[in-house]
């Protein structure tokens, strides 16, 4: 028996290697998968544990609040312990993040602050003096590009501040931008030099810590009620389960993307080891058959052949969850970039008995329905060659009277002679192709069509933003007339609702715009009227009533739509100006711009920073900075990109090995024949090539024909998951063939190298044999 | 007027194995095969009779010497150019017939003819007639040749040989798994083409098969040991047999 399934083993070990690679590489992806599954929240937790972090935070005008406020905090339900501080706070806009400008809601800490609760912890430090300097989050340092020892730069209401990163930081609260806020902490003369000026605001911070079992969503509602009976306007108000899902959302998301790879890699292997077992079977019923005879039970057949496969699965899943300790630290690096924590994974003993044990079960389990067929073969037929199971062949594609050529019917001949091949390579080649052609819609959207990316992550996508003077913006209107520049009056400010703050898009009219970021409804056009993110979509409906507030005081409006925004976790509204009049006597003052399409937009903007200069406050290249947003993912995904289809390739390659090789085994008489008649090496290599490359271009063409069906189901439910309720990708149908056409050529080269054993097959062989 | 010459080899030498292994089928082995022959090679087992049929028809290549088949020397061919000769000059009956499975009979002929002729209803014609000639009527042509018998498979086999009207048939013990009435039948076959001027090389360990030829050579040890011309065939040639059976007492059979 042990002698049997090691013949077995060596009998086709570069097959039996393949198989073993492919499950190499699912074991890889899927550990990956599974680690940063378990181990990227319990990290989050316990650095946030660690660190002692708030669970609500709110923020407050500095001197709005009452004596006697932390008492009644500390009175609430659910509350454990509270803490006051002080920071101030400032619409920055960051210069040089990743060579552009990038405007973050920034709160500014004083770094020698003691604190009970959002400690924070010192990752990096340099040698430089404190004055003027400050501790950014890894957030800002990785995603930004900023060092340590290095200057980082922010323009505040025009006025810029320059400091040199003294530090970098771990933070658990305001350490990502994904929820909105952003915390840098000062030495104490940084802090005092800007804390006074009037550029910045000053808040005073109420940390919250909850009991456990909270509920810290009902906490954070208490806390917004409390604040509000107490007319003590809030200016945020954030929670730690709102942070931690913008946090850990791209680390989600890639887990998913992992997940369903590994997946699909599984299914192929399963389709390729079920092709094996019973291509073997055909191959060696004779032998079989002779085993039977002799008094091998069909138990020990299937066993010899089940085998040797669960112990190839077994040491490639083996092998390929310790390989991928290689790849999740690499991974984890890149997600701390996003997530603005970072960890060290460790290896992960459950991960490891699901990969391994899942995988090995599943394969286990098919390839024993596979070889199952052993038992039906009688010893006698099967050393006769007769299975019992298979169809009669037949004589597909007569010579004689099919039309076209011999040569083209021979093709077709040998391309139908084994219908389970090609359902394996139609299947095979399908589903690899939607792993191509997702990549290749996602890197068409980012590089080629960066705008329907962009409009898909962003609000608006304005070539130039202005701030306008206080009492020049008609002038400045008639300026920008004369340029033949387009100008809306838009800009997000930060108003209320009922459980705190919310960014809140102005316009004077939505249609003028030209990212339409509503997915359900429509934009408001009377000032009555609002629309809502994303957040709100499964407590509202259109036609419900939803209440603003400014200083306390509440303004109705009517929903009119749905806006998405992957910002802020969909927390979001946008309201006419003259809805933003009924609510405030504070002027809007800044507009987008919008120039003809060949226009050189470096050159306006500085046109009107030097022209135009006494009618404006602040002039920024948005263009600019979007395309320092592509540029950052554009990045990222070409690098996915490549990945996929490396591994691809590389399973493409695999499994055409397998194929191809028992297609020869199994035709080595029939090519010692046809030399034997005449035929070239050349002529049968392309005629086996050729009789399974109709097989693989169906597959691709089909798979990305229906591209323009899954495609947008699979964008909808990955960027669906971001908050992007309705992206704005195109899918690009024409270079999906054009890659369904590279697949194919590139099967058909890897084919055509792998059918050089051809060339060894002498005719003579026949006679000996 | 002398026979003309088809196939001639000189100082083929046939090693198998190598250093202590080494097996030497034959050394500086000459032999000529005239055009229009039934040439019989008649042997011991191991005697190198097959070796010696492929290496006269470009199958397998000798380690030395020299094979002109029609004018062209074919000993220094690579294998493509071999298969390319191949299709032109020869065609192959084996003993366990090697028709291909999946196709019909039909289909198994009409491949090897389109290595010569893109015209298919050229091929369809010529190959109806052969297996007119062969008597396998029309719904057999149709049939897998796993449906058929093996007498008729073999008739099958031998008009894929001959649809390309090469200059030979070599046919390697083409009876040798066959009754004898499907035998008598297939070298029936054998014997109407020759009669039309086809050279046949024929490899047998039976006499039955041998009296068909004009010519028995005889190989033992490497050499041609004995060359027998037994004259045209003839069914009605009663001595034939007789000659045939001296000379391989004589051989030593």
């Amino acid at each position: 028996m042990g002698s049997l399934i090691l013949h077995n083993l060596k009998k086709a070990k570069g097959q039996f290697a393949s198989f073993g690679i492919v499950m190499l590489i699912t074991a890889i992806i899927l550990n990956t998968a599974l680690v940063l599954l378990f181990q990227t929240s319990n990290a989050y937790d316990t650095l946030f544990n660690d660190l002692n972090t708030a669970n609500v935070n709110v923020t407050i005008p500095y001197g709005m609040e009452y004596d006697g406020i932390e008492d009644d905090i500390l009175k609430l339900d659910g509350v454990k312990d509270t803490e006051q501080g002080e920071a101030v706070f400032a619409s920055a806009a960051f210069q040089e993040f990743k060579d552009a400008e990038f405007t973050m809601n920034t709160f500014f800490y004083r770094f020698s602050d003691e604190r009970k609760l959002n400690c924070h912890e010192v990752t990096e430090t340099a040698e430089t003096s404190d004055e003027m300097s400050v501790y950014i989050p890894l957030y800002l340092s990785d995603l930004g590009g900023y060092k340590t020892g290095e200057p980082i730069r922010y323009i505040i209401d025009g006025t810029e501040y320059k400091f040199t990163v003294k530090g970098v930081i771990s933070e658990m609260q305001y350490g990502n931008y994904g929820t909105g806020y952003i915390g840098l902490y000062l030495p104490d003369s940084a802090y005092d030099a800007i804390k006074d000026d009037e550029n910045f605001t000053q808040v005073r911070e109420y940390r919250i810590q909850t009991t456990e079992n909270a509920d810290i969503s009902a906490v954070k509602n208490s806390v917004s009620r409390l604040f509000k009976e107490n007319n003590v306007p809030m200016l945020s108000l954030l929670d730690s389960e709102t942070a931690k899902g913008s946090r850990t959302m791209t680390s989600s998301t890639i887990v998913l993307f992992l997940t369903v790879f590994a997946m699909i890699v599984l299914l192929v292997s399963i389709f390729l080891s079920r092709f094996k077992v019973k291509n073997t079977i055909d191959e060696e019923i004779n032998e079989m058959g002779v085993l039977k005879g002799i008094g091998y039970t069909s138990t020990m057949l299937i066993l010899s052949q089940v085998v040797p496969y669960v112990i190839v699965c077994g040491v490639g899943l083996i092998a390929g969850d310790a390989l991928s300790y290689l790849l999740i630290p690499v991974l984890a690096n890149v997600l701390a970039v996003q997530s603005g924590f970072s960890y060290a994974p460790k290896f992960d003993i459950l991960a490891a008995l699901i990969t391994v044990i899942t995988i090995l079960v599943i394969v286990f389990l098919f390839i024993l329905l596979s070889a199952k067929k052993i038992k039906k073969l009688e010893p006698i037929n099967a050393i006769r060659g007769i299975d019992p199971l298979k169809p009669v062949s037949k004589n597909h594609f007569p010579l004689d009277t099919s039309k076209g050529s011999v040569g083209f019917n021979l093709i077709l001949k040998q391309a139908s002679a084994s219908a389970g091949r090609n359902v394996l390579l139609f299947a095979v080649t399908f589903v690899l192709m939607i792993l191509l052609a997702f990549t290749c819609t996602l890197l068409f959207n980012v590089n080629v069509k960066p705008e329907n990316f962009l409009t898909t992550l962003s609000e608006e996508l304005p070539d130039v933003r202005v701030q306008a003077e206080n009492g020049k913006t008609d002038e400045l209107i008639s300026a920008l007339k004369k340029e033949n520049v387009k100008a809306v009056k838009y800009g997000t400010v930060i108003t209320e609702y009922a459980d705190g703050n919310i960014p809140t898009i102005i316009c004077e009219d939505f249609s003028q715009l030209e990212n339409n970021i509503a997915y359900d409804g429509k934009h408001p056009e009377n000032p009555d009227e609002i629309a809502i993110g994303n957040f709100f979509s499964e407590d509202y409906a259109v036609g419900d009533t939803f209440t603003l507030l400014i200083d306390s005081k509440e303004y109705e409006f009517t929903v009119t739509g749905f806006i998405q925004s992957v910002n802020n976790n969909g927390l979001i509204a946008e309201i006419t100006d003259k809805g933003y009049a009924r609510m405030t006597d504070d002027a809007l003052l800044t507009y987008n711009l919008y120039l003809d399409e060949d226009s050189d937009i470096l050159a306006f903007v500085q046109k009107l920073e030097s022209d135009y200069d006494a009618l404006t406050v602040n002039v920024s290249n948005a263009a600019k900075e979007a395309e320092s947003m592509q540029m950052m993912y554009s990045s990222l995904i070409t690098i996915v990109a490549a990945v996929l289809f490396a591994i691809t390739v590389l399973i493409v390659m695999l499994i055409l090995y397998v194929i191809l090789r028992s297609m020869l085994t199994s035709m080595k008489i029939d090519f010692g024949i046809y030399k034997a008649m005449g035929f070239t090496s050349s002529q049968l290599m392309m005629r086996t090539v050729g009789s399974i490359t109709p097989v693989i271009l169906g597959g691709a063409v089909v798979s990305s024909l229906l591209g323009i069906f899954y495609l947008p189901v699979m964008l909808d439910g990955i960027f669906g998951v971001l908050g992007a309720m309705k992206n704005n990708f195109e899918i690009p149908v024409f270079l999906l063939l054009v890659m369904a056409l590279i697949l194919t050529a590139v099967n058909s080269i890897i084919s055509m190298i792998l059918c050089r054993p051809i060339k060894k097959i002498n005719p003579y062989s026949l006679i000996k044999e | 007027m002398g026979k003309e010459v088809i196939i001639s080899a000189r100082h083929l030498k046939k090693v198998f194995g190598s250093g202590e292994s080494e097996q030497v089928i034959y050394s500086d082995f000459d032999i000529d095969i005239y055009k229009g022959d039934f040439t019989v090679i008649m042997g011991a087992s191991g005697a190198g009779k097959s070796t010696l049929m492929y290496s006269l028809s470009g199958m397998d290549k000798p380690n030395a010497g020299t094979i002109t088949f029609c004018g062209t020397e074919i000993t220094g061919m690579s294998s493509d150019a071999l298969a390319v000769f191949r299709r032109k000059n020869c065609g192959f009956v084996f003993q366990q017939i090697y028709l291909i499975d999946k196709m019909n009979l039909m289909d198994n002929v009409i491949t090897a003819g389109s290595l010569t002729s893109k015209n298919k209803k050229d091929i369809v014609n010529r190959a109806n007639e052969l297996f007119d000639m062969v008597n396998i009527p029309p719904a057999t042509r149709k049939k897998l040749p796993s449906l058929i018998s093996g007498g008729e498979a073999q008739r099958a086999g031998i008009v894929r040989a001959a649809i390309n009207s090469p200059a030979a048939i070599f046919a390697d013990e083409p009876t040798g798994a066959l009754n004898s009435s499907n035998s008598d039948a297939v070298l029936d076959v054998f014997s109407k083409l020759n009669a039309t001027g086809q050279s046949i090389i024929m490899v047998t360990h039976d006499k039955k098969s041998a009296l068909r030829g004009n010519r028995v050579v005889y190989l033992k040890d490497g050499e041609i040991f004995g060359d027998c011309d037994l004259g045209t065939y003839s069914a009605d040639d009663k001595d034939r047999m007789k000659k045939l059976e001296d000379f391989l007492a004589k051989m030593g059979w």
